[in-house]
């Protein structure tokens, strides 16, 4: 019990990170996390054996994110669209900003693009288990990462953005 | 290249980029790479851009624990809510008995329930903004020459210390402030002016509820800055650039604890 307690708070640091950095906004991303983990608690004894915490809880996430990015888009207005949010941290106002300029480059990729590149480039898995987590073949996942590496590239690269502009 | 192996294609350069190559193909797509120059440089850019993303998203994941994601809580929380949900879908089976087929408006209530963003107060900032910043004659109502009066005042009025933040050295000289009708009662409004007359605006409502992060709107040629101090609703707008204002929102956050 008590283990198992302690493996899932590790990752819940990195399950709000790739929350935060998919859908931009971090109050959106813990409430994200926190329903991930009741759905794992309530599925605790259904998981395969065998079958890594990590790579679990991701795909537990990433089903979640999907089921409510469709919600989102069924909804007819959207009164907030206007307004967002620059997520508070523990530190200075130039990493803000720069975090903030990374998240609105990654707000610019399709979602499944998006998923991809954090996956492999930011949270570390390996093509298995990030095409297992995305429910696709490896194929596939390569090439989502292909075309987002290639519109990173491109967004970049665009003269007056100057979008990754190291601040320090 | 050398017979016998498979030519370099793009799995082995995104392969190459996410470092999931062997030694030995990773000093060949290497070789290859030096004779394909062009190529040679998106790699690289890519690798550049992987290791971006990772640097500045790093710090999202090396925080301290919020109390929230400890797992003692999050497993009371999951109670609550069966608890809650039972109460919800008793209550659902009550009305569906008494109203026959009526009882299904409730199905709409079960699916909402959603924390709302602070926008009432961003509504009353601006309209605040709007009225007075043009005003000549008298733009306040108590000067900055009563500061300490203006703070009490406002404090009393509503109930809760009121930071009169000293934003002199990011340019904004204090004007002064007024009370003002809230959506629900008393609350607050500084005046402080730039060096070129541009005036910015801190609106103060007495809330409750947890501290939040920032939220940015823009409304023509003034942005607003709101957030959720914990015991004030706080909204910075001006016709300043957003940076600039969150900049000036990390002045004022730590007097507004």
């Amino acid at each position: 019990m008590k283990t198992r307690d302690q493996e899932i708070e590790a990752c819940i640091l990195h399950l709000r990170r790739f929350a935060h950095a998919l859908t931009g906004d971090g109050d959106r991303a813990d409430d994200l996390v926190q329903d991930t983990v009741e759905r794992a608690l309530s599925r605790w004894n259904l998981r395969k054996p065998g079958l890594e915490l990590r790579p679990w809880l991701f795909t537990i996430l990433r089903n979640l994110h999907i089921s409510a990015h469709r919600r989102a888009l069924r909804m007819v207005s959207d009164q907030h669209a206007d307004i967002e949010t620059v997520h508070s941290l523990d530190s200075s106002a130039e990493q803000r900003i720069e975090l903030k300029q990374v998240l609105d480059l990654l707000s610019a990729l399709p979602d499944e693009q998006r998923m991809a590149i954090l996956l492999v480039s930011v949270e570390g898995f390996s093509y298995a288990e990030a095409s297992k987590i995305m429910n696709i073949p490896q194929g596939t996942l390569m090439s989502r990462l292909n075309r987002a590496r290639g519109k990173l590239r491109e967004l970049v690269s665009t003269p007056p953005a100057q979008r990754l502009r190291r601040v320090k | 290249m050398t017979q016998g192996t498979r030519p370099i294609g793009e799995d082995d350069l995104n392969a190459y980029v996410d470092g999931a190559l062997d030694d030995a193909r990773r000093a060949l797509v290497e070789q290859w790479l030096r004779a394909h120059p062009d190529i040679r440089r998106r790699v690289e850019k890519d690798i550049e851009i992987a290791r971006h993303l990772r640097e500045t998203l790093a710090p999202l994941g090396d925080v301290s624990l919020p109390d929230r994601f400890r797992m003692e809580n999050l497993r009371a929380r999951r109670r609550q809510r069966w608890a809650g949900r039972l109460r919800q879908v008793a209550a659902a089976v009550v009305l569906v008995a008494i109203s026959g087929a009526g009882g299904w408006i409730l199905r709409g209530q079960l699916a909402t329930g959603a924390g709302a963003a602070p926008e009432t107060e961003v509504v009353a900032a601006l309209a605040a903004h709007r009225v007075f910043v043009p005003e000549k004659l008298h733009p306040v109502e108590v000067s900055a020459k009563a500061r300490d009066h203006l703070g009490t005042w406002l404090g009393n009025r509503l109930g809760r210390p009121v930071p009169i933040p000293d934003l002199t050295d990011e340019g904004l000289t204090l004007m002064g402030g007024r009370l003002l009708p809230g959506p629900d009662g008393p609350a607050g409004q500084l005046m402080y002016q730039t060096a070129s007359g541009k005036r910015v605006t801190l609106y103060l409502q007495p809330t409750r509820g947890k501290a939040s992060a920032f939220a940015f709107a823009r409304k023509g040629d003034v942005g607003t800055l709101a957030w959720r101090s914990g015991r004030l609703d706080l909204v910075l707008t001006g016709p300043i650039a957003r940076d600039e204002l969150i900049r000036i929102a990390h002045v004022i956050r730590p007097a507004a604890l």
